[in-house]
């Protein structure tokens, strides 16, 4: 049998070596070859965009000329509840209003700015009544929050129906507080 | 059988070393088929150059003696059993003068041709072939001519070329192997490296951005005046506005929006009230919002509007 094979294994021999040298370069530089590639790829790809990022870094700084702004803005985190400061807000303005001589006749949350870029506002409608003293007695109370709030809108005018003007005033407020993920 | 040391051919080497390409050249592109020249054995020993790039010498019957056997195959390893039985078969004497060529028959499967020839012969023939620069010859016996035999040295010559291109092939195969590997290696501390800057900069240029999306956030913010809307502001304003608008007038209602103060009131003389305000506020527009109208008791009921100045 093995003699019958060996006129065969001679003619075959020298194409067994070089499919053993085919099989060699398959398993050993194909693998190599593509692991190069991969490397190579890698490489450009981590320098091209180092140097994309470098060319915007050089780019030069904006000034930062509305830090005085953040002042007005209440940092919150990306992943922040806006309801749990929105209730806390709206927790010191009932006591506010409480405190002093004017009754509440409205507070409600409303959504009307909404947001500018990255920076969100919460607005609420506030509406009472009291003398002129109590009315603006709630505007200057709204300083001691510790969150800044803004009036938008205000508006001030005697109670009761047109033709029957009471003595109390009605002071009817729009309410915002800008919060934003800022440093 | 005697063992024929190949050297390399002395003479002149250029001349060598370029006949040796071109007869590789010619191996490549198929140009190698030229059938060699046949030359008896003494004029092949007489020659001075070389007749042909192949050559094969014809051996008179005093010079040879050809034997055909029925092998079970023309192997290289029959035809080394047959070439050793018939060396054994012969006296010891001639054994040492004798050297024995073996080949497979081409046209009959299993037959083995073999030829005697004298050592001494076959020395002095391959001696002359590397003084004129043959690297390949052949012998054939007069009344056998069709059949050829490889000489010693060509046939040694032919295996150390196919173990040297097969050391090559493996050492070209493990030499890049190793090359890219190294290459690769190289290329993957390289790309580390790259990827480490490329990160510390990615975070760099996330922090400009954070820091530009906030200064755009806060002009956005600006342009809204916030420092205007605050209590403290508001309470500044209606003091200011009380303050400038004359004694004789009252409000009934004021409401403000973003910048704008609508105030409503009555008066004596509406037209007092906006001279005095326009006079209070000279960045800002001051205009009457509605038509000044007469109430029954005798005053103007007005509606002034203040805006900013639309620049």
């Amino acid at each position: 049998m093995i003699g019958m094979l060996r006129p065969l294994l001679r003619r075959l021999e020298g194409w067994v070596v070089l499919a053993g040298f085919a099989l060699a370069i398959y398993l050993l530089i194909a693998p190599r070859v593509s692991d190069v590639h991969d490397e190579w790829t890698r490489f450009r790809g981590a320098e091209s965009l180092a140097l994309s990022h470098a060319e915007k870094l050089a780019r030069p700084v904006p000034p930062d000329k509305f830090a005085g702004y953040r002042t007005f803005v209440v940092p919150v985190g990306p992943d922040a509840n806006p309801t749990v400061l929105a209730s806390t807000v709206q927790s010191a303005l009932i006591e506010l209003v409480r405190a002093r001589k004017a009754r509440l006749v409205d507070l409600r949350e409303t959504g009307a700015i909404g947001s500018i870029n990255s920076l969100s506002a919460i607005t609420w409608h506030l509406e009472i009544e009291g003398d002129v003293e109590a009315a603006l007695d709630v505007i200057r109370a709204l300083e001691d929050l510790p969150q800044p709030v803004l009036i938008d809108e205000l508006d001030l005018k005697p109670a009761g129906r047109a033709g029957e003007p009471d003595r109390n005033m009605r002071l009817t407020m729009s309410l915002t507080l800008w919060t934003g993920d800022i440093k | 059988m005697s063992v024929i040391p190949v050297i390399w051919p002395d003479g002149n080497l250029m001349d060598r070393i370029v006949a040796a390409i071109f007869t590789r050249v010619g191996r490549i592109t198929g140009r190698s088929g030229e059938a060699p020249i046949s030359i008896a054995h003494e004029d092949f020993l007489a020659a001075d150059t070389r007749p042909a790039p192949r050559v094969n010498i014809v051996l008179s019957r005093r010079d040879a003696f050809v034997q055909q056997f029925n092998g079970r195959s023309a192997s290289a390893g029959d035809l080394r059993k047959i070439v050793a039985n018939e060396a054994n078969r012969l006296s010891p004497v001639l054994n040492q003068d004798m050297v024995l060529l073996a080949r497979g028959a081409e046209d009959a499967p299993g037959q083995v041709d073999l030829v005697h020839v004298r050592t001494a012969d076959m020395e002095a023939i391959e001696t002359k072939a590397r003084d004129l620069g043959l690297a390949s010859i052949s012998v054939s016996p007069d009344d056998a001519p069709h059949l050829v035999f490889a000489s010693p040295s060509a046939l040694s010559q032919t295996h150390r070329e196919r173990r040297l291109w097969t050391f090559a092939l493996l050492a070209m195969v493990a030499g890049m192997t190793l090359a890219l590997a190294g290459l690769g290696h190289g290329l993957s501390a390289a790309a580390g490296l790259a990827e480490a800057r490329e990160a510390v900069l990615r975070a760099d240029l996330l922090e400009r951005r954070e820091a530009e999306r906030e200064i755009g956030a806060l002009g956005a913010l600006a342009a809204l005046k916030p420092e205007n809307r605050t209590s403290a502001a508001r309470l500044e304003m209606l003091a200011r506005l009380n303050r400038e608008t004359p004694q004789a007038a009252w409000w009934t209602s004021i409401e403000i929006s973003g910048s704008d103060i609508r105030l409503t009131g009555l008066t004596d003389n509406a037209a007092s009230i906006l001279t005095a305000l326009t006079a209070a506020f000279p960045d800002q527009s001051v205009r009457f919002d509605e038509t000044v109208s007469d109430t029954p008791d005798g005053k103007q009921k007005f509606v002034i509007l203040v805006t900013e100045r639309n620049t």
